[in-house]
């Protein structure tokens, strides 16, 4: 992030709105070609067909990241989207974070396990408050 | 899951401590990475009504970082006096220089993650002027001197990426 950041400062604004919409533009081509090739799938069959959905997937995926990385770093922190993307990504960690600390603490030291038991609770309440602000934020976006 | 935590009983010969440490060497890098992007968004969006809010979970993270990195430290048995530049393992003391002790103190408290020679001469030693030669030099020295403490397998080289601590010490010294 620091470096796309670092980078940032020599592209004027206008060239960084203009990457967003870029990335914002692939990742919906990438989704558009994503549904039509389901449907596809469904209605025959192919098996082939599977191959090229699971690669597209992938490529969506990508494309998503690259987007998202894209209004972390370069989009204005007064526009909504930006809010939500941050949320977002903060979130999706929190809860693999949440999900490893459940899930070792049966295999842990007790003393370790009291202190997991806090972590949890707490990034619990985080996570929940997250996720009330991106919602609000969501609410801005589509206001 | 407190309560469920507390009837799970240790086995007789049964050392839980031996898989605590890559799942806190785990957790260290979700920490690590989540106070990163948090910092990001605050030094962004200073003034926003967010930030105040997001400062206080980044300051709880922050906290919980430092706690795990020492606990994991103390799991790994590895205990460094940075003052007197001591460290101890497996009932063994060693003394190291300054440099040593700065850099193995700086890789065992960021586990899982490998560094590049100048990361590590800026984060270990604030000396951005060492040369990837002069760094590497140390880190050979280092592995030498932590040998003699049956911790020659401590560090790792992972290509292209830089040194990293790993992830279940060695304890071929006990």
């Amino acid at each position: 992030m620091s470096e796309s950041a670092r980078g940032a400062r020599s592209v004027p604004d206008h060239g960084l709105s203009k990457i967003i919409t870029s990335r914002m533009l692939i990742l919906q081509s990438k989704r558009l070609l994503l549904v039509s090739l389901r449907r596809r799938l469904a209605a025959t069959g192919v098996a082939a067909l599977k191959k090229r959905v699971d690669g597209l997937q992938a490529e969506a995926s990508l494309a998503q990241h690259q987007y998202r990385d894209a209004i972390l770093n370069w989009a204005s922190p007064e526009d909504a989207d930006y809010w939500v993307v941050a949320y977002s990504r903060l979130i999706e960690m929190g809860n693999v974070l949440s999900g490893k600390l459940r899930d070792a603490a049966v295999v842990l030291p007790l003393q370790e396990r009291d202190e997991v038991s806090a972590d949890i609770e707490m990034l619990d309440e985080i996570l929940q408050s997250w996720t009330e602000s991106r919602r609000e934020s969501m609410g801005v976006t589509v206001a | 899951m407190r309560q469920a935590g507390r009837e799970f009983m240790e086995l007789p010969g049964e050392d839980l401590t031996t898989s605590a440490l890559p799942e806190v060497a785990g957790w260290i890098s979700i920490y690590e990475e989540m106070a990163a992007v948090l910092s990001s968004v605050i030094s962004r969006a200073n003034g926003s009504p967010h930030a105040e809010d997001l400062r206080g979970n980044l300051a709880w993270i922050e906290d919980r970082l430092a706690m795990w990195r020492d606990r994991h430290a103390e799991l790994a048995g590895v205990v460094i006096d940075r003052k007197e530049h001591v460290l101890t393992y497996a009932g063994q003391a060693l003394r190291l220089t300054r440099r040593e002790a700065d850099l193995l103190d700086f890789l065992l408290r960021h586990p899982r993650r490998p560094f590049s020679s100048k990361q590590l001469a800026t984060l270990a030693w604030q000396n951005s002027r060492l040369s990837d030669a002069q760094v590497r030099t140390y880190i050979m020295r280092l592995r030498n001197r932590l040998r003699e403490v049956g911790l020659a397998e401590a560090i790792t080289a992972v290509r292209n990426r830089g040194y990293g601590i790993a992830a279940s010490l060695s304890r071929s010294g006990e």
